[in-house]
């Protein structure tokens, strides 16, 4: 299988010349309005959230669910955005999301192109071991305690990290690294080309597909991260998005932002502030930023998990 | 050389003459190596915890052995943990049932489908899910499965009672393995769906002439072409039995008389280590779960190459 099979627009199977016997036409029918049925049940809760962040309170309690919204309401955003750790949250969460980033594109190409040269010394050793780290590790203490030790309680050292490396991303790229022709490098060595410039003039360009992908795949994973927040940050100006998220929407922390809401009287017309778009508008605010860049950024995804599958 | 006649280089002189080649990029390697070694091998020695009484402001070396005492403790003095454990087991198991087979059904269906631009719509919407976290799932779920959310309200035009989505022993597992396939269905195909690609065209041909309606197509040519790829993915998620349902069970809203019904024993380890600050208790357990679940991964991995042979396994 070649990885331009693979990414190469899926084509019809079958010849157009070919009758469809009476079951096809049903299936294929069946199978459209199943698709329809899917596409609704995946987006439906996103667009209820959406929608309950900006309708009129009054929509909430007509007895049937939101599907549109029946006026604006700014309410809700209102409060939001005058709700402070919201935008500590994301100016948190941009900072670190940006940093890991490029320390895991960066850390990871350096691990993963020596180890695209099978006479590297200790090759089959490194190997090895990359793969048991994907098997089994110390465990959530063991590591709690490490960056207690590392004095990273606390800062951002603590998210930004741990996870830089992994051996999945790091054989993600090996592979890559693997099919690119090596003629190139032979013939840059021949012009007395050293082995930095290779790297960074030849191979890096080259590489910057998989380099996308992981990039790509390392951002929305940090943008929506909290367990690591939860774990080693104490400090609440130091929070993240998704800790801030996770406190309004499974601990219930409503209280500050309810105070927040206090200020913000409901009047006759129905623009008040329910507590249900409340949470609607934190999910939406959190999650808006991302699925604003998915559908451009959608292929990269899937060209990574292609190139990772078909060759890995 | 170390003698003046031609040879083939030994070991040793390879060994030297690929060093020298490498010399740089083995200062690369150093990279990797010390960030395993601290982050990968630190913890790996610091799972001696749990043969230990650790207390964190004795450190490690103050801390006195204890031997197998917190996997007694665990074994037979823990009477939450063998309920975990079910949990855990049903759990996995059920999620594997129902989410093993979606993602390559939708793979199958979505290939079959006439329009090109359906699908790729359909492919767009639904890998979405994907990318959300628990968190926002979770606040998301917490209203749609609520006694007067969306869902009941459609059950109730069927005349049904609301059902008790977040409160109910069994429907808050109908709830956590639903809402986990509806997350996992569209992304999880891709690999199958890329698989499905890269079948040759000419067996399509030839099951056409030998007169092969559409589903015997589908039986005959692309299930057996996806084999490998299902025996891969089978051994794969072997070893995932006794976790891998943290983030979800963590943060879905579920009522607390359920909690102690769908805690898993990555909840439970957090619980002990973080919470209670039980490092040691937490410790072992989590050791527990690493060795057993490297058991697994390890055994289907045997399983899958005696069935199959050589190539349709890990390594």
């Amino acid at each position: 299988m070649s990885v331009s099979k693979a990414t190469a627009p899926i084509t019809l199977r079958k010849s157009k010349g070919i009758a469809r016997t009476t079951s096809e036409r049903v299936f294929d029918f069946l199978n459209v309005l199943l698709m329809i049925f899917l596409m609704f049940i995946t987006f439906y809760p996103f667009w209820n959230q959406v929608v309950m962040s900006f309708c009129p309170t009054s929509d909430l309690y007509k007895g049937s669910p939101v599907l549109f919204p029946s006026g604006f309401n700014p309410g809700p955003f209102q409060v939001i955005f005058n709700y402070e750790p919201i935008w500590i949250g994301y100016r948190n969460t941009l900072f670190i999301s940006i940093a890991s980033t490029a320390l895991t594109v960066v850390v990871t190409f350096f691990a993963a192109y020596p180890l695209s040269k099978p006479d590297l010394p200790f090759y089959g050793f490194f190997t090895k071991v990359l793969t048991c780290t994907m098997l089994f590790g110390g465990g959530l203490i063991p590591g709690y305690l490490l960056i207690r030790n590392l004095g990273w309680l606390n800062t951002w050292w603590a998210l930004i990290v741990p996870g830089c490396l992994g051996a999945y991303n790091i054989f993600l790229v090996r592979n890559y690294v693997k099919t690119l022709p090596r003629e190139l490098e032979e013939s840059a060595l021949i012009d007395g080309a050293g082995q930095l410039r290779i790297l960074f003039q030849i191979i890096m360009p080259l590489s910057l597909p998989i380099l996308a992908t992981i990039a790509l795949w390392k951002f929305v994973g940090e943008w929506q991260s909290w367990y690591s927040c939860l774990l080693y940050i104490d400090d609440s100006s130091k929070q993240t998005l998704g800790l801030v998220a996770r406190k309004i929407l499974v601990n219930s922390d409503l209280q500050l932002l309810r105070n927040s809401a206090m200020s913000y009287t409901s009047d006759s017309t129905g623009f008040g502030v329910d507590t249900k778009q409340l949470t609607a508008g934190v999910i939406v605010v959190t999650v808006a930023p991302m699925l604003a860049v998915y559908p451009f950024f959608q292929k990269y995804f899937v060209k990574g998990i292609i190139i990772g599958a078909v060759k890995g | 050389m170390s003698t003046y006649t031609y040879h083939a280089p030994t070991r040793w002189e390879s060994f030297r003459q690929r060093w020298r080649k490498h010399k740089t990029l083995m200062l690369f390697m150093l990279i990797p190596v010390v960030y395993f070694a601290v982050f990968w091998g630190y913890p790996l020695y610091g799972v001696l915890i749990a043969f230990k009484d650790y207390k964190i402001l004795r450190g490690m070396a103050a801390s006195p052995w204890v031997g197998l005492k917190h996997f007694q403790t665990l074994a037979t003095g823990d009477v939450m943990v063998w309920k975990y454990l079910g949990n855990t087991i049903r759990l996995s198991f059920l999620k594997w049932l129902f989410g093993f087979p979606a993602p390559i059904i939708f793979a199958i269906l979505l290939t079959e489908l006439r329009s090109n631009k359906l699908r790729r719509v359909t492919q767009t919407i639904t890998y979405l899910p994907n990318f959300l976290s628990w968190v926002v799932l979770s606040g998301i779920f917490a209203y749609l499965f609520s006694v007067s959310g969306p869902l009941n309200f459609i059950i109730g035009l069927f005349g049904v009672q609301p059902i008790q989505f977040m409160a109910d022993e069994f429907w808050v597992y109908v709830m956590l393995i639903a809402t986990d396939v509806w997350k996992g269905f569209g992304w999880g195909s891709i690999i199958y769906i890329a698989t499905i690609a890269g079948i040759d065209t000419t067996q399509y041909e030839a099951a056409i002439i030998d007169g092969a309606s559409r589903f015997q197509r589908i039986r005959y040519v692309t299930i057996p072409n996806m084999i490998p790829i299902l025996t891969i993915q089978l051994v794969m998620s072997a070893g995932g039995i006794l976790g891998g349902s943290f983030d979800q069970v963590f943060n879905m809203q579920v009522a607390e008389r359920v909690r102690s019904s769908v805690t898993t024993l990555d909840v439970y380890e957090y619980n002990l280590g973080i919470s209670q600050m039980k490092y040691s208790l937490s410790t072992a357990l989590g050791l527990t779960k690493s060795i057993v679940s490297c058991a697994m991964i390890l055994s289907a991995n045997v399983i899958a190459r005696k069935i199959n042979g050589e190539e349709y396994t890990l390594w």
